[in-house]
């Protein structure tokens, strides 16, 4: 699980260093991997626009431009055809350094002096697009250091969730733990919930396997595909995911910051408006969204149309069939609560692992599938324009109990105070201890924020 | 558990001197609650970071943890009377780091030149 900092800090006012925080992840059971600073070897590189492209005196592929950069102006040679006047691009200026340990001087390119450099992504360590120059929004403020402008001031930590965290595999849940940890505050808005109704826009659900499936929420949203705004790309790509459209975006997005996945199926493709959750049947076929045709048992959960069709692997990868794509108009989004074992086998027997059954395999909180799908609405609200259609079906026979099992946002386990394995036994063991123990031990295991006691009980 | 912890430190103690700390990390097995696992200081640079520790002056050696009250349930033993620890060492890690190898993969080369020295 990559976390960035920034948005760990939509959470909690978290203050303390990179190593103070690193230090308390470990401490808090979630083992920090790798610390990962994109911007940490981009130095001296401002937003500049372009004012002026003149053509180079001498050369027919390079040209001339002339700069902006909040401060004053200069005049750079750039060999990239993308340029043009009123373009915001990132300006390496004299000594600034580039990943790679690249330092910018002050050079003649064919008998002209460049006062600088325009970059590339790829020359900022953005990846491997080279093609053209980096355009920047219209609004960045000249002169600000790109860093900041394209969040690579943030870091990013990648930690090891072990299986008994499920609350940890969402920024939400880590932002909690370390609130905790620091005796910050902590808050993590939810919105209201919408009204429950048992179809909503003429669209309905069956689920035909409530033990597989104890709970579906579906809502409807008329979108219109794009792609998501800058921010949010940033956070995803942070965040390892690729940022495919507005849609997708947010689906993914909601599913990182609260781990919650959601699927997001096009409405008009879904045969009689409708979804319905049933087994699939022995030898079953279906192609996922990688284009690859899974062969399926009796085991396997499906999330079909209101025809029977099947859309997708529940919990696991959608189906290509009721993608959303660039025609699509009007979705139908699925937050469903599936049974972790289910996901599990069939997970393994596919070989398909993805970032929505790594969360189903080791628990997800069914209370949140309500305010994860109102959430996503939200999002879609503000990032494909969505007119959200009030209300939301709510699939929830059998409501688990506040504290059971399956609702327990820490997992399965409970702590056992009373067979002396619990919180008072760590505290012992941390005090009773500490003479040969030296400081480190301490550190390591802090008491009352030990691994087994439910993310709640620490919030 | 702290009787662990302190059987864990101990043992680290014997066997490399007491100059060499053991650190404990909350941790996750299934078979343990709670779980851990142990480092020891790096004895390439006392823990000041090298590339053998990958500069973060601590090797971790194993995982332990208190044995899960259900695996005594599950095999006829009262968890409320009895409790136990768990405990795996990487065998080539603590060779690694008793004789002062930098590269762990050197023991699993197979080449008899070095073999021979022990």
């Amino acid at each position: 699980m990559r976390a960035p900092l920034s948005w760990i800090r939509d959470f909690t006012p978290l203050t303390g260093t990179t190593g103070e925080i690193a230090d308390a992840l470990n401490q808090l059971g979630l083992e920090v991997e790798e610390i990962d600073e994109p911007g940490r070897d981009v130095r001296g590189v401002v937003v500049c626009r372009i004012l002026d492209v003149v053509a180079h005196p001498d050369a027919d592929k390079i040209r001339l431009a002339d700069v902006d950069f909040g401060d004053g102006t200069t005049r750079v040679v750039c060999g990239a055809a993308n340029i043009h006047a009123g373009m915001v691009a990132p300006l390496a200026r004299i000594g600034a350094t580039l990943p790679g340990g690249f330092e910018i001087e002050r050079r003649k390119i064919r008998g002209v002096v460049s006062e600088g450099m325009l970059c590339s992504p790829r020359e900022l360590g953005l990846g491997d697009d080279h093609a053209g120059i980096l355009a920047l929004p219209d609004d960045a403020p000249l002169g600000t250091d790109v860093r900041e402008v394209l969040g690579l001031d943030d870091v990013v930590f990648d930690l090891a969730i072990t299986p008994d965290r499920p609350d940890a595999m969402g920024i939400v849940g880590i932002a909690r733990d370390l609130a905790a940890h620091f005796g910050l505050p902590f808050d993590a808005p939810t919105p209201e919930e919408s009204a429950a109704a048992e179809s909503i826009d003429g669209a309905t659900v069956v689920v035909e396997a409530p033990d597989r499936c104890p709970r579906l929420v579906a809502r409807i949203a008329r979108v219109r595909l794009a792609a998501s705004p800058d921010w949010m790309q940033r956070r995803l790509t942070l965040a390892g995911m690729r940022p495919i459209s507005n849609v997708v975006d947010v689906t993914n997005y909601v599913m990182l910051e609260r781990s919650r996945p959601l699927h997001a199926f096009d409405l008009d493709r879904m045969a009689g408006r409708g979804i319905v959750v049933r087994t699939a049947r022995d030898g079953e076929r279906m192609v996922t969204l990688d284009g690859v045709e899974r062969s399926l048992t009796s085991e396997d959960l499906l999330i079909c149309d209101a025809e029977r069709t099947p859309r997708a692997i529940a919990g696991i990868m959608g189906g290509a069939s009721a993608e959303v794509s660039g025609e699509t108009r009007e979705i139908i989004l699925e937050s469903a609560h599936f049974a972790p074992h289910g996901i599990a086998r069939t997970s393994k027997r596919l070989g398909l692992r993805s970032e929505a059954s790594a969360r189903f395999e080791r628990g997800v909180d069914p209370d949140g599938a309500g305010s994860g799908a109102d959430l996503a609405m939200r999002l879609l609200a503000e990032v494909a324009g969505a007119d959200v259609v009030a209300g939301r079906i709510d699939a929830y026979p059998e409501p688990v109990a506040e504290g059971g099992q399956g609702a327990d946002p820490a997992g399965q386990r409970r702590p056992r105070d009373r067979s002396g394995f619990g919180a008072s036994e760590l505290a012992a063991a941390a005090t009773g201890h500490g003479g040969g123990a030296g400081s480190r031990r301490r550190r390591g295991v802090r008491v009352g924020v030990g691994p087994d006691l439910p993310a709640r009980h620490r919030a | 558990m702290g009787d662990l912890m302190g059987t864990i430190e101990t043992f680290v103690h014997a066997l490399f001197g007491p100059g060499i700390s053991a650190r404990f990390l909350p941790s996750f097995f299934p078979f343990t609650e709670p779980s851990i696992e142990f480092s020891m200081t790096c004895i390439f640079c006392e823990g000041t970071g090298c590339s053998v520790c990958s500069k973060t002056g601590w090797i971790e050696l194993g995982g332990a943890g208190m044995v899960d009250p259900n695996v005594f349930l599950a095999v006829g033993i009262d968890p409320e009377r009895y409790s136990g620890f768990a405990f795996g060492f990487g065998i080539d890690r603590l060779a690694q780091m008793r004789y002062g190898v930098d590269h762990v993969k050197t023991l699993w080369d197979g080449d008899v030149r070095f073999l021979e020295q022990f």
